[in-house]
């Protein structure tokens, strides 16, 4: 029931982020146009030519691209405070934000082909999850995940010193370092989607696929492995495809912050800590929120656009603390 | 459908904390091992659990196991419980089915039915909608014990499962395990410290001290005063009701000696 209701928040969220714009689409334009591509039902009165092509070549990549990086992000939030059993845990917790930051800076700042920064970050942050979670597992005492999260803490701030140091080296790469960061959605038709499809798609495949296995967790290692789970390779291979969702979305949209947070505890309140029931709605409902925030990153200030990232942490600070405040008085 | 082990000793460090224990619970009886505090109780669980390295075997219904198939055949309920809260009574209890899941695959009708029936034997239902960290002492032992029958295993393996019960609660949930045992025929192997109880609800009383198996038998062949003296320096006598219940009864009123010099 709950999946129906997100579903439709979705349904109207990307046809939001089709339809708002400098060039402005009538939801029943936009309806048609769907209809007739790939229903067949021909549309009247169609699309102009250019509405076409921006439908089809801008908005709705775009929008495609939000639904995508905002599922795979809320998911492996989700997924990543089930492992932790921490709610503070957000996907960029092992260091997968300042390997890519330090990735697409070394693109950026020796001035490299920048169609190379996506795969430059993306390979940043599997090298400091994979740092962190070899450091973690090397230096670990008994069966606690804190070790993994010292770590990850320790390589994080190894990776954002060596980054924050090249930066400097090329002031005038500053800027645009800077804006990376903070997360953006453009695209270049549909360049970035085919990029971080493949992986975001087998990343919350198995994140879904491991839903139930995340409740058997919140359990405890001792009772989850009296239920005949394997904890550590389940852990391991949650962590795995969390990273390489986040990762990707890192690659084509920056540091988008928040969002791997915000979403999964206001599902939570909404529906309960079952992972069974969050992790697919964390995809729909994250991949909404980016939409919607995207919006709202191009409109409010046109024709120049907000960085996604203050858009989803000037919105996201405050209700976060709105959650906390309600979820403090539940409990 | 028995529980065997052989032989099985646990090291933490250099330190050995369990020591060649061995014993058999036959099928469909309850043992009860008690013993002074760390004197390996738990650590003999977490042995037959597979939750702690050990050497020796432990066989469950004649052979030894891999971690998923001691899953199906043994249910564990710790003394405290994990109760993540936020988490229904419904999506707890479906936890048991667990071991017969593939990581992948769904709750099919039949698992849905063995929930629903693991509940209804717990007097549940009303409850099912509950979140799990609100319940009281009594209820959350009553949803543990739901897990372990939605499990549907052979052996149920207690740690102290009436602890920090008041002694309504502690008859209520003896009743239950003991009745469960009696309906699926279950093999029950419990820690407790109520040294009364484990004469009332053990066929077998298995009394361990400093990580050894110190006897086996009968509860009124184990719990005598003198070895309850010897083990827990404990001053008590033994009273038998009209039954021939054993009751256990502290005797020392004031504190020992001993204590009073070092608190002094």
């Amino acid at each position: 029931m709950w999946l129906v209701g997100v579903g439709a928040v979705a349904v109207v969220a990307v046809l939001i982020g089709i339809a708002v714009g400098p060039a402005s689409l009538s939801v029943s334009a936009i309806l048609g146009a769907f209809g007739e591509r790939w229903l067949g039902i021909e549309a009247s009165p169609g699309l102009s030519q250019s509405q076409a092509a921006i439908l089809w070549e801008i908005r709705f990549p775009r929008v495609v691209l939000g639904m995508l990086v905002g599922g795979g992000l809320a998911a492996s939030g989700a997924a990543y405070q089930g492992v932790f059993r921490n709610p503070l845990a957000d996907p960029f917790l092992l260091g997968v934000a300042a390997g890519a930051g330090l990735g697409a800076t070394i693109g950026i700042v020796f001035d490299l082909n920048r169609s190379l920064v996506p795969l430059l970050a993306f390979v940043g942050a599997l090298a400091g999850v994979g740092a962190a979670y070899f450091l973690g597992y090397s230096l670990r005492t008994g069966r606690s995940t804190g070790a993994l999260l010292l770590a990850g803490v320790a390589v994080a701030a190894f990776l954002t010193a060596t980054q924050t140091y090249l930066q400097q080296l090329n002031a005038d790469a500053l800027r645009e370092v800077y804006a990376w960061i903070l997360g953006r959605l453009t695209t270049t038709g549909w360049h970035e989607v085919r990029l971080a499809l493949p992986y975001l798609a087998v990343g919350i495949a198995v994140l879904l696929a491991y839903r139930r296995t995340l409740d058997v967790l919140a359990l405890g290692d001792e009772e989850a492995t009296s239920l005949g789970v394997n904890v550590n390779q389940v852990r391991t291979i949650v962590i795995a495809a969390a990273t390489l969702v986040t990762a990707s979305a890192v690659a084509v949209s920056g540091l988008i912050a928040f969002v791997g947070i915000i979403v999964p505890h206001i599902l939570r309140l909404m529906v309960g800590t079952s992972y069974r029931r969050l992790i697919p709605l964390s995809v729909l409902a994250g991949g909404a929120f980016l939409v919607l925030a995207d919006v709202m990153a191009r409109s409010v200030q046109q024709p120049a656009e907000l960085p996604i990232g203050v858009i989803t942490a000037f919105i996201g600070a405050p209700f976060f603390v709105l959650v906390l405040r309600t979820a403090g008085r539940a409990t | 459908m028995s529980l065997e082990v052989r032989s099985v000793s646990v090291d933490a460090g250099p330190v050995r904390i369990l020591d060649d224990v061995s014993l058999t619970v036959h099928a469909e009886t309850t043992t009860a091992v008690v013993g002074p505090n760390g004197a390996g109780k738990t650590t003999l669980l977490r042995a037959i659990l597979g939750l702690v390295a050990h050497s020796g075997d432990v066989l469950i219904d004649g052979r030894t196991r891999t971690a998923r198939s001691r899953a199906r055949a043994v249910a564990y309920v710790p003394q405290r419980p994990e109760r993540p809260p936020g988490m229904t009574v419904v999506d707890y209890v479906s936890l048991g089915r667990t071991p017969h899941l593939g990581y992948f695959s769904r709750e099919s009708d039949r698992d849905v039915l063995a929930v629903r029936e693991a509940m209804t034997v717990m007097d549940l239902s009303a409850l099912a909608m509950r979140d799990v960290a609100t319940l009281s002492g009594g209820e959350a032992q009553r949803v543990a014990l739901a897990r372990a029958v939605a499990q549907e295993v052979t052996t149920l393996i207690l740690d102290e499962p009436t602890t920090g019960l008041d002694i309504g609660r502690q008859q209520e949930v003896m009743a239950l395990i003991d009745g469960l045992r009696r309906a699926r025929g279950l093999t029950v192997l419990a820690t407790t410290h109520d040294l009364t109880l484990a004469g009332h609800i053990a066929e077998q009383v298995v009394l361990l001290s400093e990580g050894k198996l110190i006897h086996h038998g009968r509860a009124a062949d184990v719990i005598t005063p003198e070895i309850v003296a010897t083990h827990y320096g404990a001053d008590v006598s033994v009273v038998a009701d009209e039954d021939g219940h054993q009751h256990i009864v502290p005797r020392r009123i004031s504190p020992p000696k001993a204590a009073e010099e070092t608190t002094i």
